[in-house]
């Protein structure tokens, strides 16, 4: 989820600013040295494809439907640094131009829904990824980072709540609610990650460098 | 260029041309960013206050004719964070009330309320600046204000990369999704278009890097720069673009 204009107090506001203004900065360094003459075009273009990859609405069968998130399918696919700096752009564009996500709390979704996840699911890759596995393997750590990195962003938000909004309810409940719509959405991103990595790995291995992938019979289609 | 959802919004030119289209996105930008900064820090329960906010807003999002549509849309998407609010009433702390032979704490009800009135304002504030703002427009605006190069070429061309990505993965969705069955069918399609997709999306970067390295250039900011001439800020600009944050501070102050 987004948080609205006015949810969280100004103080918490600016510092979660400051801190995802300093973490993107971090990041599009590390782009820079990374991607060379790429820094712009393939963040953009993955953030464009991010902000597509929101938009089928799934159903859940409960009369809910639920949406890719795809920070952790970013990192999984990018890594983080190239992660953040996409998440960036999208949550900027979120804010300005589809009112989704409130205008003073950018630094707050950015930290929600960037920063954490992006981190997370580094660490889950980082612990998960071995060499030589079969592509299931590969999807289930896929998958597994994806569905913490939607728990991250669940825990930060919570967080953001508890610390920058009020003493009326007990922090408990924000998190129980937050949580618990959360489950839900957290398996289906694991689920649905894990399912276009398979689809990646089976057509362009190659476009999967560190994900471990085994070298296998199946040769990448076209080239 | 239709995606339905997030996506369709995504476009620029289906608008009508009004007062404020011609104004300069860094002031436009800057009043947006006060307005609701005083509307954030309106404490809870000051339901006249809000009530203001609301109306400017709304007056805003007239002169700016936001289609009306577009603003249901949006509220839409956000039902979910109705929830949370009616959570704050229902679970706070303090005297009670009954409405609805509901139990509800006065306190956690203020917040709630106050919570959905700023989410509202919100949406109406940034539709009002999204209907009269093309996205060069906001990219230059965000340049303007000092945000890095790299970081606004990186959101105009993405938001300009998502039209194009976003009537390809409805296409390969619906071709997914015609020749699926089962339970998990609407899953399938949907992970097998947003994997193809992502391929796609990596030779669109080939694709622009080497149109960029045709111009003798290894960035694509130019791009950016070179729409039509986006006017700068006058005194008389950034008076305007300032008048609903002002008088919604006035109102915060005489209400």
């Amino acid at each position: 989820m987004h948080i609205p204009d006015g949810w969280v107090d100004l103080p918490t506001s600016v510092a979660a600013a400051a801190a995802a203004a300093t973490s993107v900065g971090v990041a599009g360094r590390r782009v820079a040295a990374r991607l060379a003459e790429r820094a712009t075009t393939l963040p953009a273009v993955l953030a464009a494809y991010l902000l597509v990859a929101q938009v089928p609405a799934l159903p859940l069968g409960v009369g809910t439907s639920a949406h890719l998130v795809g920070t952790g399918l970013a990192t999984v696919l990018v890594g983080p640094s190239v992660a953040i700096v996409c998440v960036a752009a999208v949550v900027v564009v979120q804010a300005l131009v589809l009112a989704d996500g409130g205008v003073t709390a950018l630094g707050l979704n950015l930290l929600a829904n960037g920063v954490a996840p992006a981190l997370v699911a580094a660490a889950v890759l980082a612990l998960g990824r071995r060499r030589s596995m079969t592509t299931r393997s590969v999807q289930v750590v896929a998958g597994v980072a994806a569905t913490l990195a939607t728990v991250a962003a669940a825990a930060t938000t919570t967080a953001e709540l508890v610390i920058g909004g009020t003493d009326v309810i007990p922090p408990g409940t924000v998190a129980g609610v937050v949580g618990g719509a959360h489950v839900v959405v957290a398996l289906g991103e694991g689920v649905l990650t894990a399912a276009i990595v398979g689809v990646i790995a089976r057509l362009r291995p190659d476009l999967l460098p560190g994900a471990g992938l085994a070298r296998t019979s199946t040769a990448p289609v076209g080239r | 260029m239709t995606g339905g959802g997030h996506g369709a919004a995504i476009r620029s030119g289906e608008r009508v041309i009004g007062p404020l289209d011609g104004l300069a996105p860094e002031a436009k930008l800057v009043g947006l960013v006060g307005f609701l900064l005083v509307s954030a820090v309106t404490p809870p329960g000051r339901f006249a206050i809000l009530a203001a906010h609301a109306a400017i807003a709304a007056a805003v999002a007239v002169v700016a004719a936001v289609p009306p549509r577009t603003l249901a849309r949006r509220f839409l998407i956000d039902i979910p964070l109705l929830f949370l609010a009616l959570t704050y009433a229902a679970a706070g702390r303090g005297p009670r009330t009954s409405i609805l032979g509901l139990s509800l704490s006065v306190a956690g009800l203020n917040v709630g309320a106050s919570m959905v009135a700023k989410a509202t304002i919100g949406i109406i504030a940034v539709s009002a600046l999204a209907a009269t703002t093309s996205i060069s427009e906001t990219v230059a605006g965000l340049r303007r204000l000092g945000l890095p190069g790299w970081f606004t070429d990186l959101i105009g061309l993405s938001a300009r990369q998502a039209g194009v990505l976003g009537a390809d993965v409805e296409g390969l969705r619906l071709a997914a999704s015609v020749r699926g069955r089962g339970r998990w069918s609407e899953w399938t399609a949907v992970a097998r278009a947003l994997g193809v997709s992502f391929i796609r999306a990596t030779e669109r970067v080939d694709r622009l890097q080497l149109a960029a390295q045709a111009r003798g250039g290894t960035t694509l900011g130019a791009i950016v720069e070179a729409g039509p001439t986006i006017p700068a800020a006058t005194t008389g600009t950034w008076t305007l673009a300032n008048l609903p944050a002002a008088t919604a501070l006035a109102a915060r102050l005489l209400l």
